[in-house]
């Protein structure tokens, strides 16, 4: 779906723009998410 | 359609992990043979005395070679049917040593029960005209609470037993 | 979208009727909905028991039924309406049907409210069959789940209207996600509609002997799972399309909502399984398909994750703030309509990996049916969905009466989404331990066999007796505010803030308004997931089961 590149080579207003700290809220929840599950397989294993 | 550059590090983090979530518990089901509980065999739930398993004095824990048991169950609202002991009565705790493999087979006679050794892995739906089964090893030392972990009626939460491991 | 003019004009007033008809049942529905769940963790509690002979069962049944279906669809068709007409337009005649949606869905849950209530559908709200119920609990959702269809096809018609009339123009896209979201609730919803009348109605009359209990469970999970993205969905809505005027910035992409919008509809259906982890009687290669398509319908939440931060950071840039989180501080935080959802927005960070957790195959042996899963869906539905419905009434309740959010009514409302942080805090973090600890959900109060393990859980029950007490406070609190914006606020213009396209964004694909090929692929994704095992089921079924009826107290 991600792929779906279309012929918009426009140069986009979103490029220039600054999305620092969204980028790293968005890891800070994907650590999350990674630590998260990794636990509870750690659990489902440890039982 | 424009994707921000980091929007599309973000979902291609977020896709692999979910990849490497799904590789891992896939390859516990289909290489290590650890999949849910998903028995496919079914049984005339008015008579499932008919079946072996759930003879009356095949019900409860037997112990078939070393370090390996299998534990029968009936379910019905609201109480387990474990079999009887010496004495006649009522078995309603089950006890095994640290480390044994322990096969348990569950039936119900009438409504959909849960049937779950509370702090394991051991944790099945249990319905009519279906067996459920699952093979654990009881790694851990502990009293573990059997609970009705599925709505079966008012008395639901009367359903209960335990298994001692020693 | 002519914006902010739009936004301030009040809708007529035969039109705010409709529209608050359903915001007066969601309302009265949150308040005994959540009197019961205030009851239920009373009764856990082992400290209380309920008095004239209540059984614990029938108030969980009215807790489940009331807040899961009652309070849901009727602040999802109010707010889909309203969203509708002001987007564009109702005539009379779907007014008309709107009305008729309206009162089916009432005749049905007061039929179903009734029968539970007099203890004669102690069957929760998913039903568990062969556990039998009177027939008017089946009959009253039956006629909610038409009503609401009665709804989904007047909104289908007023965006085809208004296609019509705006040749060659893209909808609006709040108009398209509202039919997104009706969309998926019809295709899902014939799954449960078709159990209730062809299995649960002929067999509790009696015209049929026995019931099919695993096809009636998998037809009630194939509508189980889109039904939450059907409370989610609206949630969705205002993050994606609101909330941007809010804080006074624009849409970030009016493309990814649209595509985030259509994944949800693909994926969030052929999903059930999840549900059914660990049942016998269900292929686990199945199960493992439906897991994966599960952890599919997660990619659209990625995507709106990294939206709604960009969101805030753009607007908050523009206002001219460079530092890296000098954004984070700048946000309204003393506007309610902005902070309600946004404790909402926290919430399902737990609560969507919690739901990842769930749904990855034989771990679901660690949590299903423990009191965790409840932990998770107070996360989930209980604060992220309720919290941004909140949100969305302190401006639309005041809007379709012709009143103002005043700056006390504003405080009151912070205060109540302070005290619902906390209380949910405490309810749902006790639920997750508890959970993890192997207690049980759907369960009195109960010693078991004693020992120290059932110790331990009611340790957490008491903690969740706390949570939920403060939990009531905020519900006794957030029905005041209805009444204050519904009767008494005073009299003004309080706006419909929908968010505008930024000048100089990308133009949306038309592919994305290509309704053949997004229902298609949905439904062939259904037919892939559901039906070689739907046929092995049916095929290797076990006899049917009678209805039982003395389980449930019935004589």
């Amino acid at each position: 779906m991600a792929k779906k590149q279309k012929s918009n080579t426009v140069a986009s207003p979103e490029e220039s723009s600054n999305l620092k700290g969204t980028f790293i809220m968005v890891m800070i929840l994907g650590v999350l998410m990674v630590s998260a599950w990794f636990g509870a397989y750690w659990l489902f294993i440890s039982r | 359609m424009h994707l921000h550059k980091y929007e599309k590090v973000w979902l291609t983090f977020g896709m692999a992990s979910l990849v490497i979530f799904l590789l891992i518990i896939g390859f516990a089901a289909f290489w290590k043979g650890t999949h849910p509980q998903s028995h496919l065999e079914t049984i005339d739930q008015n008579n499932v005395e008919a079946h072996d398993s759930f003879k009356p004095e095949n019900l409860g824990l037997t112990e078939v070679a070393d370090g390996k048991y299998k534990v029968n169950i009936v379910a019905s609202a609201f109480n387990y049917d474990f079999g009887v002991d010496k004495d006649e009565k009522a078995v309603k705790t089950i006890r095994v040593p640290q480390g044994s493999t322990v096969l348990f087979t569950i039936t119900s006679k009438d409504v959909v029960h849960g049937f779950q050794v509370a702090g394991t892995n051991v944790n099945m739906m249990v319905e009519p005209g279906h067996i459920s089964r699952y093979e654990a090893v009881m790694k851990n030392k502990g009293e573990f609470t059997i609970v009705c972990n599925e709505y079966c009626g008012i008395g639901h939460h009367q359903m209960f037993g335990k298994v001692e491991v020693y | 979208m002519d914006g902010t003019e739009n936004n301030l004009r009040l809708f007529p007033k035969k039109d705010a009727r409709l529209y608050m008809s359903f915001m007066y049942v969601t309302f009265v529905s949150l308040l005994v909905g959540g009197l019961m769940g205030l009851l239920q963790t009373f009764v856990r509690s082992g400290r209380f028991t309920l008095p004239f002979n209540i059984n614990y069962y029938t108030i969980l049944t009215v807790h489940g039924v009331i807040l899961g279906l009652v309070l849901t669809t009727f602040f999802i068709l109010g707010f889909q309406f309203a969203l509708m007409g002001k987007t564009v337009g109702i005539s009379d005649k779907q007014r008309n049907a709107g009305w008729v949606s309206f009162w089916m869905m009432l005749v049905g849950t007061v039929m179903t409210a009734v029968t539970i209530l007099v203890g004669q559908a102690n069957v929760l709200y998913t039903f568990y069959a062969p556990l039998a119920a009177h027939p008017a609990f089946y009959i009253g959702l039956a006629l909610v789940i038409i009503g609401s269809w009665v709804g989904a096809f007047t909104n289908f018609r007023q965006l085809y209207v208004w296609k019509k009339a705006h040749k060659g123009e893209k909808s609006p896209l709040l108009a398209f996600m509202v039919v997104i979201n009706m969309l998926m609730w019809v295709i899902a919803s014939l799954g449960v509609a078709i159990a209730v009348v062809v299995q649960f109605i002929p067999w509790s009359l009696g015209y049929t002997e026995t019931i099919n209990v695993l096809v009636s469970r998998t037809l009630f999970w194939y509508f189980g799972h889109p039904l939450v993205y059907f409370w989610l969905l609206p949630a969705y809505m205002a993050w994606y399309a609101i909330i941007p005027k809010i804080i006074g910035g624009k849409l970030f992409s009016d493309s990814l909502a649209r595509l985030a919008f259509i994944l949800l509809l693909m994926f969030s259906i052929p999903v059930g399984f999840h549900h059914q982890l660990t049942e016998p009687g269900i292929d686990p290669t199945w199960k493992f398909i439906q897991v994966v398509l599960t952890m599919m319908v997660v990619i659209p939440s990625l995507m709106t994750a990294f939206s709604i931060f960009a969101t805030f950071e753009i607007a908050g840039r523009k206002k001219g703030f460079s530092s890296l989180f000098g954004w984070f501080k700048k946000l309204p935080w003393g506007d309610v309509r902005f902070f309600a959802p946004f404790v909402g927005m926290v919430a399902f960070i737990p609560g969507g990996i919690g739901g990842i957790i769930n749904a990855s195959h034989q771990m679901n042996a660690l949590v299903h049916n423990t009191i965790w899963i409840t932990g998770h869906f107070h996360l989930t539905v209980a604060t992220t969905v309720i919290l941004t419905y909140f949100g969305i009434a302190y401006w639309l309740v005041p809007h379709l009466t012709g009143r103002r959010l005043t700056k006390q009514l504003n405080k009151l409302g912070i205060i109540q989404t302070i005290i619902w942080t906390v209380g949910m805090t405490i309810m749902s973090t006790a639920m997750h331990i508890q959970g993890l600890l192997g207690g049980p959900r759907r369960s009195a109060y109960s010693e078991y066999a004693g020992g120290a393990q059932v110790d331990t859980w009611i340790g957490y029950q008491l903690a969740q007796a706390i949570g939920g007490t403060i939990l009531f406070i905020g519900i006794l609190l957030m029905t005041y505010i209805f009444i204050k914006l519904t009767f008494f606020a005073p009299r003004g213009v309080e706006e419909f803030p929908i968010a505008a396209e930024d000048e100089d964004a990308q133009v949306t694909p038309k592919i994305l308004e290509n309704w053949y090929l997004w229902i298609g692929i949905t439904i062939a994704l259904i037919a892939f997931a559901y039906t070689i095992p739907m046929i092995d089921i049916i095929k290797h079924s076990p006899p049917g089961s009678i209805p039982f009826k003395w389980p449930i107290g019935r004589m």
